[in-house]
């Protein structure tokens, strides 16, 4: 059953075994399992419960909908884009449906350096099969890769480069465009996009699951060292516009707005509550929360995986939005059983034509002729696998504030990574380089591409993005060092488990979904083989 | 089409604006739509998107985007030393002041610029008028089906 926040008109309460706290690749996935493991459930989500028939191609209008604060998310210094899904299905929504299962070198790092028990390959294996069962995972087919995939494989062939057409979580999809960044408008189980939304979702809903959306959970509820619950504000009527209510806790609520105190409240009372609010959000509530902090853990080791744009201008049409916008990338930089904790992939990019101009340099009549080149663009993401660790803390007013910076290494990989994805694009055929610095370098051949090493990576003069920011609760046998033990629950609170990409101890330098998957599956059944916690 | 955010005065910054950062002309009832005579203000359908965006924004977004409208038009006295607001500059001189936000050394000029190239082209870039240079991103990608 799903209620709406929107519908909402009185304080409600309720009493179950377990309260899942957002509802994206985490917990939709733990959702499921403890639901179908016959446990009662409730699920708060702090956005819309979205119909993709109403998904228009309309950026501004998608952006509010499917994204916290707008797409407009970033680090306290502005220097870094944080795109972070909201609504039933989190990012699962809006991502672009690589599903690449957690590299060996990665688990047997976070078994042996965080005494992380049961995370073998081998251990993890079971719920990344059922996580790719459920979500119908299967590879790309030739045919299905569009011009732009086409053109960055041969020039990574060219490179003698290693690549591979990746798997993804998607049916038939008669509406495949760029236009999936702004979701699928086809998405229904076995058709189009298949989101935790149109998934997990479903099926917990199947098994008792009451969902509740627009519904902004504020605290999670301890006593004595134990969970009791959460309790959360319905972002109903007038409330969800404007939606900077839906960021900020009562502690923001005191400017005198009428509208403001009107707010219905729900209480929920469990025995566990499973966190799963994305790796910004559940450490923000997890501190508003005054929770234990032993380790002084909680917020810090944030992972961004940040990216950085490389346009490659052809003589030929691209029309890079026309088709599956990712199905290759060139794995050739991330050798992670050599070196486990840098790198990063080659990845294609293609968007709506606002995100395009919002990655292309200079301003004026400058930017308007690169603009002329948008259906010859074929564009490379340099997607880093990060060492630098950034924190979350919240304000006075509850709100988060993200501060990340890059280290030097990590400043030379991209770099490094630029030069590359130029290389490949040139070996592609490109005539000119584009990159989203703030003033246009022009570059058209190989012996051009000093200049990006002379202009380096300096905050707000290139647009920096990020999609997986993870590690903010990590996972660890050590209290002091981590937030979370070996199965996800709280090392200072019993009942409290983490299940999204906060637990992760280090980056995972891949696409996470299905890590985030499988983790929360591993998790859920767990718990619910262990009832009561 | 009342707008829910900006004011006048903001209307005609962020008119300024985006003609300067897309490069572009507006016709000119949508550069002064709040002239003493006028009946009835125009807004251009950006303004009108970005009006409607920016009310969906959190507050502190809002706060920020409304400060560095202001800042930007009174920044010519601070910045190039000239006594017109941004509005005001010729088109040569607001390129030069627009460049000067641009390549700041400092960041928090940078940032601001880049915030508010970021949401002209999100405006100006969302209206089907600039279509034309895509044939459509609504097309079904024949390769997907």
């Amino acid at each position: 059953m799903t209620i709406q926040g929107r519908d909402v008109r009185q304080d409600l309460r309720e009493t179950v075994d377990v309260c899942v706290i957002g509802s994206g690749a985490g917990g939709a996935v733990a959702a499921k399992e403890l639901a179908q493991a016959g446990l009662s459930m409730v699920v708060l989500e702090a956005g819309e419960n979205h119909d993709p028939t109403t998904f228009s191609r309309h950026m501004p209008e998608m952006l509010l909908r499917l994204f916290w604060e707008g797409g407009m998310r970033t680090t306290h210094d502005g220097s870094v884009l944080i795109s972070q899904g909201r609504g039933v299905g989190g990012s699962t929504v809006h991502n672009l449906c690589y599903t690449v299962r957690t590299p060996d070198p990665i688990l047997e790092r976070w078994e042996t350096e965080f005494g992380i028990r049961d995370l073998a390959p081998s251990d993890l294996g079971p719920s990344l099969d059922r996580v790719e069962v459920a979500l119908g995972v299967k590879p790309i087919r030739e045919k299905q890769v569009n011009k732009l995939n086409r053109i960055i494989r041969q020039g990574c062939q060219a490179m003698n480069w290693r690549g591979v057409i990746q798997r993804h979580n998607r049916g038939p999809c008669p509406d495949c465009s760029a236009g999936c960044l702004l979701g699928c408008r086809a998405s229904q189980p076995g058709i189009g996009k298949q989101s935790m939304a149109v998934s997990y979702i479903p099926q917990a809903l199947a098994a008792g699951t009451r969902l509740y959306t627009d519904c902004f959970t504020e605290t999670i509820d301890v006593e004595n060292g134990r969970v009791v619950g959460a309790t959360a504000r319905f972002l109903s009527g007038d409330m969800r516009l404007p939606r900077q209510a839906d960021t900020q806790t009562d502690r923001s609520n005191d400017s005198g707005d009428k509208r403001r105190r009107e707010v219905c409240r729900l209480t929920v009372r469990s025995k566990a509550v499973v966190l799963a609010a994305g790796a910004i959000n559940s450490p923000q509530l997890w501190l508003n929360s005054c929770l234990p902090d032993p380790g002084k853990q909680v917020g810090r080791n944030l992972h961004l995986h940040p990216a950085i744009f490389v346009g490659g201008i052809f003589d030929e049409e691209v029309d890079a939005y026309q088709g599956i916008p990712q199905s290759f990338y060139v794995d050739h930089f991330l050798d992670l059983a050599r070196n486990p904790d840098s790198g990063y992939l080659l990845m294609p990019a293609s968007g709506p034509i606002a995100l395009v101009a919002a990655s292309m340099p200079s301003f004026g009549r400058e930017h308007r002729d690169l603009m002329q080149s948008y259906r010859s663009l074929a564009a490379l993401l340099v997607l880093l696998h990060d060492r630098s660790s950034g924190r979350v803390t919240v304000n006075r007013r509850g709100v988060p504030v993200i501060r990340y910076r890059l280290s030097r290494a990590d400043r030379a990989s991209l770099i490094e990574g630029l030069i590359h994805g130029a290389q490949l694009l040139f070996a592609a055929g490109a005539r000119e380089i584009t990159l989203p610095y703030t003033r246009r370098i022009v570059i058209k051949r190989d012996s051009d591409l000093e200049v990006i090493r002379q202009r380096g990576i300096v905050e707000n003069d290139i647009l920096i993005a990020s999609s997986h920011p993870q590690g903010t609760l990590r996972m660890g046998s050590v209290p002091r060092e981590s937030v979370v033990d070996s199965y996800g629950e709280a090392h200072a609170v019993k009942g409290l488990f983490v299940a999204d990409a906060s637990l992760f101890p280090t980056s995972i330098g891949i696409p996470p979904m299905l890590t985030i998957a499988a983790m929360a599956d591993r998790i859920a059944r767990r718990l619910a083989a262990n009832w009561p916690p | 089409m009342a707008l829910k955010f900006f004011s006048p005065t903001e209307v005609e910054i962020l008119t300024a604006l985006t003609e300067h950062m897309a490069g572009i002309d507006f016709p000119d009832v949508w550069k002064r739509p709040y002239g003493h005579e006028a009946p009835m203000p125009a807004h251009s359908p950006t303004v009108i998107t970005i009006d409607t965006f920016v009310v969906g924004l959190p507050l502190s977004l809002q706060v920020q985007l409304r400060r560095a409208l202001h800042l930007f038009q009174w920044g010519p006295i601070l910045f190039i030393g000239s006594l017109r607001p941004f509005t005001r500059l010729s088109p040569r001189d607001a390129e030069t002041y627009i460049r000067s936000w641009a390549e700041s050394r400092f960041g928090l000029r940078r940032r601001l610029f880049r915030g508010l190239r970021d949401v002209t082209f999100l405006g100006y870039y969302s209206q089907s008028a600039t279509g034309i240079y895509q044939t459509s991103t609504d097309e079904p990608g024949a390769e997907g089906r």
